[in-house]
């Protein structure tokens, strides 16, 4: 059947006036044969490897934007996560592999790498802790590196001596970017359930289970579901707006995954999965928050703000799943707030707070998301914040994250500017009450009996 | 007609369907859409053709209309043989655009496919 001009029309309107674009093309790189017993033998391996395997990366990607016409905004590469390479070296101090990463980031001029990662929801390996040690300084040095911990599961339960010590990490890391309002921590991430496929930045890696290279693709869109949503009018019932939903969702997945396929294609790599996560810019239009309150909220974060978005996360995964073979990564909503204009306007109000964010959580990925906090919050306090997170993920089986940016010398109610995707935002109230006697109990919060499972 | 008639046609059917639609697949990497959008005044459609038959591309379908004031035209192009990449004529017919005020999108007509079939 020939398409109609109001297929292309329709198609034209998305990409040029709802800012339809694909949000990323992540290549994933295994690195395990990097090992070895010197950091800067290593620290070159993983350079080599990564300019050999991602060489073509960014040229393939805008050649391909090109023919299809549609932007891509982001390419980056995730990898095996550091600290299980990296156990092999003699040293402590991995913030050689760090530079090299971001190095090997520059020189193919991709946006973000991510894989400064320790998997801990059990225990800390030595390199494990290493490696987390490591975190505040490689963040610090480094411009396009990104970091991520898990620090729990639904089979393994909490670790909260991890837990207790990425409070003190997330201090560090902002402390070392003091000139740029603690800006490292908007490249680090503290997972729940972390998958190993997820292409969506800071918490990309190339896990376990993973092959030797593959490419995955995020897809975007918020724009054009908030168009599908406001043409809808005013009195249609939820239902038929899920429905629309869903049918916008469909398309926007299908012109990821064909973009996705044909990249892999020409780089000569297996296509991996495609993300079914709404992920929204700072730039007007395409924010998550404006689709929350086309479909009838007068502000996000006001009543019925966790209901609509349960609605929107779900209605996207079922048109989502229908246009792709292999779905996987996150695949859900995202809701960080410094990097969706509406969300932040909204926090600035006082609509929009870290509790009703703790609750939005539970019905979406990926959690407290670019939230920035006032910079005399206390380690134990972060900490707090992580472990009620965390447990809604594990409690719920489902991915949570957190990523907090405790802005060194700034007061609740101060304007934060980041710059570029990580835009921008007010610093949040937190509640003074204090957690810290709980927090440095330290030990596990066991498996819930979800876990059992078998 | 015998039942084994009717399921050899049938047959014959589904063997046409699918011939059909792989000659298509294939079609669709060497078809590009061309749209373009602006004040209406003669010459637009020759200018954009004349682009199009130097190289040696065939047109397979045109819509057009004016809205308003507003030439928008719908081009379906076949590249096949054509003397140029297509990064090529699209910077030609992009460049082409600039000059005459025109805004012109080329795309490959894959990602329409891919949008709007299930």
């Amino acid at each position: 059947m020939a398409i109609a001009s109001e297929e292309i029309v329709e198609t034209l309107g998305m990409i040029h006036a709802q800012k339809l674009d694909i949000r990323t093309v992540t290549l994933g790189i295994d690195l395990h044969a990097c090992a070895g017993p010197d950091v800067a033998q290593v620290a070159c391996r993983v350079y080599d490897t990564v300019m050999r395997v991602a060489e073509r990366l960014v040229p393939v990607a805008e050649e391909t934007a090109q023919e299809y016409g549609i932007p891509i905004v982001n390419k980056r590469v995730a990898v095996t996560p550091v600290a299980w390479f990296a156990a092999a070296c003699e040293t402590r101090d991995y913030v050689p592999i760090a530079l090299a990463l971001d190095r090997a980031a520059r020189d193919l001029g991709i946006d973000f790498i991510g894989g400064f990662s320790a998997i801990v929801q059990k225990d800390m390996t030595r390199a494990a802790e290493s490696l987390i040690r490591c975190i505040p300084r490689a963040l610090a040095e480094t411009s396009r590196l990104c970091a991520s911990v898990n620090v729990g599961t639904t089979k393994a339960g909490l670790n909260m001596d991890a837990i207790a010590l990425m409070g003190q990490i997330i201090k560090e890391a902002a402390d070392l970017s003091a000139d740029r309002s603690g800006s490292a921590c908007a490249r680090l991430v503290v997972f729940c359930n972390a998958v190993d496929d997820n292409p969506f930045m800071a918490g990309a890696f190339c896990g376990a289970g993973e092959g030797d290279c593959g490419l995955s693709v995020g897809i975007s869109g918020p724009g054009t579901v908030r168009a599908a949503v406001q043409a809808l009018g005013r009195d249609l019932d939820l239902q038929t707006v899920a429905e629309e939903i869903k049918r916008v969702a469909f398309k926007i997945t299908r012109a990821g995954e064909l973009v996705g396929r044909r990249c892999a294609t020409k780089l000569g790599v297996p296509f991996n999965i495609v993300d079914l996560s709404l992920a929204p810019t700072p730039a007007p239009g395409d924010s998550v928050g404006d689709i929350l309150e086309a479909l009838g909220l007068d502000r996000v974060g006001g009543p019925g703000t966790t209901a609509a978005l349960a609605l929107l996360n779900d209605a996207v995964k079922r048109g989502g799943a229908m246009a792709t073979s292999h779905a996987g990564g996150l695949s859900g909503a995202f809701i960080p707030v410094s990097e969706d204009a509406t969300m932040a306007r909204r926090a600035a109000e006082g609509a929009l707070t870290i509790e009703k964010l703790e609750a939005m959580t539970a019905v979406c990925s990926v959690g407290l998301d670019m939230v920035i906090v006032p910079g005399d919050t206390t380690a134990e306090t972060l900490s707090g914040i992580i472990a009620d997170q965390a447990a809604i993920g594990m409690i719920n089986k489902k991915t949570t994250a957190v990523r907090l940016i405790p802005a060194p010398g700034r007061c609740v109610g101060e304007h934060v500017e980041f710059g570029g995707l990580l835009g921008g935002g007010p610093v949040m109230p937190v509640s003074p009450h204090s957690c810290a006697v709980f927090v440095r109990r330290g030990g596990r919060i066991p498996a819930p009996l979800q876990g059992l499972s078998n | 007609m015998t039942e084994d008639a009717v399921q050899t046609n049938l047959r014959v059917m589904a063997a046409h369907a699918r011939a059909v639609a792989d000659s298509k697949r294939s079609a669709a990497q060497t078809q590009i859409v061309i749209a373009v959008i602006g004040r209406d005044r003669p010459g637009i459609m020759a200018g954009i053709t004349a682009i199009l038959a130097q190289r040696g591309a065939n047109i397979l379908d045109v819509s057009q209309t004016i809205m308003s004031d507003l030439f928008t035209m719908i081009m379906l192009v076949d590249i096949k043989g054509v003397s140029v990449t297509f990064a090529q004529m699209k910077q030609v017919l992009e460049d082409h655009g600039r000059q005459e005020g025109l805004s012109i999108i080329v795309q490959h007509e894959e990602i329409f496919r891919a949008m709007h079939r299930v």
